[in-house]
């Protein structure tokens, strides 16, 4: 029986090629997202662990701030560390070396006056650290900074605006800070930590442009005499520490910055390419499904021979999966093949579009495999079952007679069912799109599904007339060729319905992309044209920590041609002990350029101590005006910002 | 068997086998004829178990068909009942000795050695047996599926029109062979046929028309066969 199958789809090979084809898409997709996710995940990994291999312990402020879990633009700051802490550690039995650490923003210029480095990757300022223990930064060129304006550059990033050994430039921390270049240095033999830029200053110079704070530090890497372990290192730390502040080991922080990367952003990117890979695979299911009833109505005299000469309705219906499952299974594997050079594809996409993504080879596990052809397999058998079961319903005495023309498709329940379907789905869709309310995209999303399965059920109900209406200028362009397409559509309308289908989840997917892209940016136009009422909005070019010096306001504001003008600017901070991104502004201001319809109390002379919130926030927390909410900020305390939790009071 | 088989409900309704009661004896050759539309396929479809009667009994070797489930009568078709079709109807991907041990392999029964030889002596077809049936005559096509009714040793073969799709120097040796498995080898050979010169190598003739058996002949010459049928239609004319 098996032969049988497996002789029957050699025969067929042009028929199944194509299935095969949709499942390895699919497959492929599939796989190239697992293995590319993998690939980075091993790339940060090896990257982190080589970064820090000669760091065995790490002190730096316990106090983190993470507003929308992280992700996003000032989503998160931690604390800053007292530079005292580096004697308190020096002091310690067992510290062979420590390094004082700063790193934060900045912005390189280069030659031509713009930004060096692409939207998404980091761009560090930080202290040039000149242990090379404690960092993966090599000198490649000229020497180390000596002064406050000195500094080092990556090379990736010297190339990319122009700079050499010896030039004049900006470093914006956001401040503007003119700097010279006095070396080049390369990550490990790299040009730089993936597309990131790096900048560095001397310890003075990183306290003074990248903090604006001297006396503090971002933390401290420490590394252990011979024969201390990393924790007993921390141990021996710990204690001697002030309130506020901890110590890691190196291996920690290695695991916790490689985490932090994959949860923010690998976990993103995986969710978006698998959307496309479930999207493959269903329209795959559709063509699947098509082809092999297809198959199996080809094959009914064949069937019914079978049953003839004393198959049982098992044998029939297993002679079918058969097929699907090699089907399913030669596809799948072709599709994880597929898949790697998907993974090198999307690798090289995102490298041509400035998104470099630090992936050095291709980690193909085993579980990615697993995971590909089990899926690969499950849509093709799935898909396979229906037909199979049509197939082992032909009765023996089909073999002796003329096989019957497929009528199904036009019955009554199923015009009923697929019209209530549809229906209900589209109502479902409206009145959640025009209502609003709770849940609106729970409600938008059953809609949808509802409304698609309706059209799936009832597709082979209009499929005749559909083929009919639309075929029917086709007799007359195309002649005898036009009138018989035409014949073929309407003959088997279940058949024309599944393909309509497959494209309809297709134009589906299309129309999703187009009318997302389009209603966010009309939500955008629509909530700056009603709530912006100045003239000129002055923006950094890109997202991430990018800004402007706190200066520039007033500069701007300075100019006779502008009358009023306000800076914006944007933190994590604690509110309520719940991580949040706030806005600071000068109040006064504000109200002049923008309208943030005030509903209760004042903006305008919001103080030091008061916050103003959106009537959601208001409504969500239970807050009214003149509610005491208790707000931290990163390091609890930082120098010139009041400790204390103040009262602030929403408007 | 008795047996009476209606299409359709109502005016509308066919009466293809109308209140017959048939036997066919064991180990012999027995051939159905008839115009067509008088119903010996139906008849046949019906004693073979490949459809259903809408009263009477069908028995094959004394078990009853009516009260068969779909895997009983499954059972039944893989160990008791062989069919040649006039279309061979033979699977085009498999070569002709996997044809010839279709029936074997899905009832999961590894050919008697012995017994295939023999049958495939029988049918003459030792040096074709790599072949696919694309690559057979029309006549070694149907002998192969001759050979694939016999194989499995049933107790009955049912040969609708075996010589319909065949010369008649091919027919006449598919029909030796028939005749050949019934003298030498003790089968039940049950023929559909309307050619006089087929039922002519059968041990007896049934003749039917409208659903009714109208005429009986045994040891038939064929043309005693075409005598009987000129009756026929001269009485259905009339």
């Amino acid at each position: 029986m098996l032969t049988l199958s497996l002789k029957g789809l050699l025969a067929r090979k042009r028929r199944l090629a194509g299935t095969a084809l949709a499942v390895f898409l699919g497959v492929a997709f599939l796989a190239g997202t697992l293995v590319l996710s993998d690939t980075l995940r091993a790339s940060f990994d090896t990257l982190f662990a080589s970064a820090n291999a000669g760091t065995d312990a790490v002190v730096r402020n316990a106090a983190e701030v993470q507003a929308d879990g992280g992700r996003g633009p000032a989503a998160r700051e931690r604390g800053l560390l007292r530079a005292s802490v580096v004697d308190t550690v020096r002091g310690v039995d067992g510290v062979a070396g420590l390094a004082p650490q700063i790193q934060g923003y900045g912005e390189l210029v280069g030659k031509d006056g713009k930004a060096v480095g692409g939207n998404g990757p980091p761009r560090i300022a930080a202290n040039w650290v000149t242990d090379p223990a404690f960092t993966a930064y090599r000198l490649a060129e000229g020497r180390a900074p000596a002064a406050d304006d000195e500094v080092v550059v990556n090379r990736a990033a010297a190339r990319d605006g122009g700079l050499r050994v010896g030039d004049t430039t900006t470093v914006q921390t956001p401040e503007p800070v003119r700097v010279r270049v006095v070396g080049i240095v390369t990550w490990g033999t790299a040009d730089g930590f993936g597309r990131a830029t790096y900048t560095g200053f001397t310890l003075a110079g990183a306290e003074r442009h990248v903090l604006h704070k001297p006396g503090w530090l971002s933390s401290i890497a420490v590394r252990a005499d011979a024969g201390v372990s990393q924790q007993q290192l921390v141990d021996r730390i710990r204690p001697l520490l002030p309130p506020g502040v901890e110590a890691l080991t190196g291996k920690q922080v290695t695991d916790e910055t490689t985490r932090d990367v994959t949860e923010q952003f690998l976990a993103v990117f995986r969710a978006f390419l698998l959307v496309f890979a479930g999207i493959a695979l269903l329209v795959a299911t559709f063509s699947i499904h098509n082809t092999f009833t297809i198959v199996v109505a080809q094959r009914t005299r064949e069937s019914a021979l079978l049953r003839a000469l004393g198959a049982g309705r098992a044998q029939v219906f297993g002679s079918v999966l058969a097929e699907a499952v090699a089907v399913g299974l030669l596809a799948s594997a072709a599709g994880v093949v597929g898949g790697l050079g998907i993974a090198a594809l999307l690798k090289a996409v995102f490298t041509k579009l400035g998104f470099a993504l630090p992936a050095s080879g291709l980690v193909l596990t085993g579980t990615t495999v697993a995971v590909s052809m089990l899926v690969g397999l499950l849509v093709t058998v799935l898909a396979g079952v229906a037909p199979a079961v049509k197939a082992s319903r032909v009765p023996p005495l089909a073999a002796m007679r003329a096989v019957a023309v497929d009528r199904t498709g036009a019955s009554l329940p199923r015009a009923v069912a697929g019209a209530v379907l549809a229906v209900a789905g589209m109502l479902t869709v409206l009145s959640a799109v025009t209502g609003g309310g709770q849940g609106v995209l729970v409600r938008a999303g059953a809609g949808a599904v509802l409304t698609l399965l309706g059209v799936v059920v009832f597709g082979p109900v209009v499929a005749r007339l559909a083929s009919r209406l639309i075929g029917a200028p086709l007799p007359r362009l195309r002649g005898v060729t036009g009138s018989l397409a035409r014949e073929n559509a309407m003959r088997n309308p279940r058949r024309t319905a599944g393909t309509a289908a497959a494209l309809l989840v297709g134009v589906g997917v299309v129309t999703l992309f187009t009318v997302f892209a389009a209603s966010l940016k009309s939500s955008m136009d629509r909530s700056v044209a009603t709530s912006f009422g100045g003239d000129l909005a002055v923006a950094a070019s890109s997202f991430g920590n990018a800004g402007f010096s706190p200066r520039l306001a007033a500069d701007v504001a300075g100019l006779p041609e502008v009358r009023v003008a306000t800076g914006l600017a944007k933190a994590a901070v604690t509110v309520d002990g719940v991580g949040a991104r706030v806005s600071a502004a000068d109040p006064g201001r504000l109200a002049e350029v923008l309208d943030l319809d005030v509903r209760q109390g004042s903006v305008a002379d919001l103080t030091t101590a008061q916050l103003a919130v959106s009537t959601q926030v208001a409504e969500d927390k239970g807050w009214r005006v003149g509610s005491p909410v208790p707000v931290r900020y990163a390091d609890g305390a930082p120098p010139g910002s009041p400790s204390a939790p103040s009262t602030q009071r929403p408007a | 068997m008795h047996a009476t088989k209606v299409y359709g409900s109502g005016d509308t309704a066919v009466r293809a086998l109308d209140d017959v009661t048939v036997d066919f004896p064991a180990g012999r050759f027995t051939a159905i004829m008839g115009p067509s539309g008088s119903g010996k396929s139906t008849l046949m479809h019906c004693v073979a178990g490949l459809d259903t009667l809408t009263s009477g009994h069908a028995y094959i070797g004394g078990v009853e068909l009516s009260g068969l489930s779909d895997r009983e009568l499954t059972l039944l078709r893989r160990k008791r009942v062989g069919f040649v079709f006039q279309a061979y109807n033979l699977i085009p991907t498999l070569t002709a000795a996997e044809n010839i041990a279709l029936p074997l392999r899905l009832a999961g029964a590894a050919p008697d050695p012995d017994w295939f030889r023999m049958v495939i002596d029988t049918v003459g077809l030792a040096d074709r047996l790599t072949h696919r049936p694309a690559e057979l005559s029309g006549g070694q096509q149907q002998r192969v599926a001759v050979a694939r009714a016999l194989v499995g040793r049933p107790s009955v073969v049912f040969a609708d029109e075996p010589t319909g799709n065949v010369d008649s120097r091919a027919g006449a040796e598919i029909l030796d062979f028939l005749r050949h498995a019934v003298r030498e080898l003790g089968q039940t050979v049950v023929m559909v046929t309307h050619d006089a010169a087929a039922a002519s190598y059968s041990d007896s003739v049934l003749f039917l028309s409208d659903g009714r058996i109208v005429d009986r002949l045994d040891r038939p010459t064929q043309s005693g066969i075409l005598d009987r049928l000129r009756v026929l239609e001269a009485d259905s004319s009339c």
